[in-house]
């Protein structure tokens, strides 16, 4: 068994809006395994983020209220001190961002915002942090470390800024990298290859890697196991290839079922009826994904429920899976077929 | 960066002749003239001798030999007398320019002095109870029209406290004394001229400042700064205060340019002996020599002020600088 990396207990976190809180990510628990690369899907608003930034406590304070334990390396990151999280932040946990060009700041020469890291955790005297600032730039595959070193962000690529990013995120060595949407904002040759670089770096580094994500494109290519969260809630969890093969929650086959598909025997693309309820007016009892998928009969729905294993690690929210059919019965006709 | 730089005074030659363009036909439209009126209580001068005058000093040439002797006996340095004291103009600005200059300068740092550490203070704490003070503070200061504040002023240190005196640039009984006491006298006399100016103009550094910090704060660079383990104190210092920067050092021109048609009317209320009050009695005189002078002269100093504005903007921001 190995051991993990880190564990989120009953996590909440909430938001206020007009004076109250909203709770975006609702009592989730999660075990993160050394050397694993875990994902967390589910669109926009259903709380993914807020999980990842909730770990290192980067939302805004004032309008934010987190509850639960987070576990790691013997500490709890929800109830630490502020110094004590700057402690970890960079050093033990890496953090990649979604948006290249505004995480890093304008006005600094990308060599300053690598070396940052080195003045705020090591002791290193200036010559020994610009080599290992241009070793990094090397590692993450800048083809002129030296000039990249004195470039600001705007003179790089979308795909140079990400991989600056990544060195910054890896310079000391972390044991947890969170990877919130790494490639979202990058064109598609270019999210390959920064999914090639993610995937070497973590071999040589050992990290485990929490991957946040919308595309399952990018799940497929890089997880071990899959959790898939709806509404601020994991509504199933299990190993990639589970997830892939043997979907079980309406919301995940809906999910796998919206994928453009090269088989010609269907025009159409499925949709997922509805939205995302925003956080204000979010169902906050009985499933939540009910709303989506009217055509199943209320009866089907748990009044509460819970994430259950239904098979050996395999877990899933709610008994709607069970009776479960799309509306449109051409997708599962497809899907036999296939 | 001098590249930048280089262009940008390239850029002022035709902003220049604009200007100048724009000042002498606007002395065009005004009626009358320098003789105008000017005689008519010397019953030996007669209206023949008034043209032929018109005729000598070349006032009868088509506009644009008028405007080019202009421009070209400014560019040589001849900038005329004045035609109430019969002086060079020249001399008569000489005199007064240190003293605006002085309140000028006093006014700057004032404003600086003041209003960056408020618009960080409002910054770092928006929506808390520091930053409301400011805001109030801000919203009563900018209700209060120039006049009206310096007034205030007056009546309060001047008369209530009779520690500042109410008008003048200098004590006249020390203009003879030591270094010491003549640049007191300045200083005293400077104080009160100089805040009711500075504490108006810095009402917008502020604003401009503390919303800036107030949106820097939540851009995704800040995140990542904040991820890299830095505590929120070195967030704002090495990053955010820099980032927050750029509209102060935009705004700066503008606001030195401001500064100076305020110190036109300031001057005026302190009778503060300086550019902007020798403008207002030209004005009133109708001296044409030194109200085109001066008029030339602050075009120049605002165009300067959007210069320097400029330059500080590559300084601080590497995106707009030319490779």
């Amino acid at each position: 068994m190995k051991n993990r990396a880190l564990s989120i207990k009953k996590l909440s976190v909430s938001f206020k809006m007009n004076g109250q809180y909203y709770k975006a990510v609702d009592n989730i628990d999660l075990d993160i395994m050394e050397n694993e690369v875990f994902a967390i899907v589910g669109e926009s608003g259903c709380g993914k983020s807020a999980t990842a930034m909730s770990i290192l406590r980067l939302h805004n304070e004032n309008y934010t209220k987190i509850e639960g334990e987070i576990n790691f390396g013997g500490k709890d990151l929800v109830s630490i001190s502020e110094h004590g999280l700057n402690k970890i932040k960079g050093k033990e946990i890496g953090m990649i961002f979604q948006d290249p060009l505004s995480a890093l700041n304008p006005l600094h020469r990308i060599g300053k915002q690598i070396e940052e890291m080195f003045v705020i955790h090591t002791n290193l005297n200036s010559l020994d942090r610009k080599n290992r600032a241009l070793e990094l730039l090397e590692d993450v595959g800048i083809p002129n470390p030296e000039i990249a070193y004195n470039s600001f962000p705007h003179e790089l690529s979308g795909g140079m800024r990400q991989r600056i990013i990544i060195a910054i995120a890896l310079s000391l060595s972390p044991s947890l990298l969170i990877a919130d949407e790494p490639t979202t904002a990058l064109d598609v040759t270019i999210q390959a290859q920064i999914l090639d670089l993610m995937r070497d770096l973590k071999e040589k580094s050992k990290a485990s890697v929490i991957l946040i994500t919308h595309d399952l494109g990018v799940v497929a290519e890089m997880a071990d196991r899959v959790a898939v969260m709806y509404a601020g809630q994991i509504v199933e969890l299990a190993n990639v290839d589970e997830i892939f093969e043997n979907p079980k929650h309406p919301y995940t086959k809906s999910l796998l079922s919206s994928i453009p598909r090269k088989s010609k025997s269907t025009n159409r693309l499925n949709t997922i009826f509805g939205s995302v309820p925003d956080l204000m007016n979010m169902p906050r009892d009985g499933c939540r994904f009910s709303s989506r998928i009217p055509w199943i009969n209320e009866k089907e729905h748990e009044e509460n429920p819970k994430l259950q294993e239904i098979e050996p690690n395999h877990f899933v929210r709610c008994s709607c899976y069970k009776n479960f059919h799309f509306q449109d019965s051409s997708i599962e006709k497809v899907k036999e077929k296939e | 960066m001098w590249k930048t730089t280089f262009r940008r005074i390239i850029m002022l030659i035709p902003q220049l002749i604009g200007v100048t363009l724009l000042i002498f036909i606007l002395a065009e439209f005004m009626p009358g003239d320098a003789f105008s009126g000017r005689f008519v209580e010397d019953p030996t001068i007669g209206s023949e001798r008034e043209e032929e005058l018109r005729e000598l000093h070349g006032l009868n040439d088509p506009w644009h030999i008028r405007y080019t002797r202009w421009v070209g006996d400014m560019l040589s340095g001849d900038f005329g007398l004045s035609l109430v004291h019969r002086r060079p103009v020249l001399e008569m600005v000489a005199e007064r320019i240190g003293n605006t200059l002085l309140l000028s300068i006093v006014s700057i740092v004032i404003i600086y002095s003041f209003a960056l550490p408020l618009g960080i203070i409002a910054g770092k704490n928006w929506d808390k109870p520091s930053e409301k003070i400011i805001s109030f503070y801000n919203f009563v200061q900018m209700s209060i029209p120039t006049v009206v504040f310096a007034i205030v002023l007056q009546w309060f240190f001047g008369i209530i406290l009779g520690i500042l005196p109410l008008r003048g640039s200098i004590d006249v009984r020390v203009v003879n004394g030591t270094f010491f006491e003549i640049w007191g006298s300045r200083l005293q006399h400077v104080i009160l001229p100089a805040l009711s100016i500075s504490l108006l103009s810095g009402v917008s550094v502020i604003r401009f400042l503390s919303n800036e910090i107030n949106e820097q704060r939540h851009l995704d660079y800040t995140v990542t700064a904040r991820a890299k383990g830095l505590s929120m104190d070195k967030v704002y210092r090495n990053h955010i205060f820099r980032n927050s920067m750029l509209p102060i050092a935009a705004t700066s021109g503008s606001l030195i340019a401001g500064l100076f048609s305020g110190v036109l009317i300031i001057e005026n209320i302190f009778t503060f002996q300086g550019m902007g009050q020798l403008f207002f009695t030209s004005v009133s005189q109708r001296d044409w020599p030194i109200v085109n002078f001066l008029v030339v002269f602050y075009s120049i100093l605002t165009m300067a002020g959007f210069l320097i504005s400029d330059i500080m903007l590559t300084i601080f921001d590497p995106r707009i600088r030319i490779k």
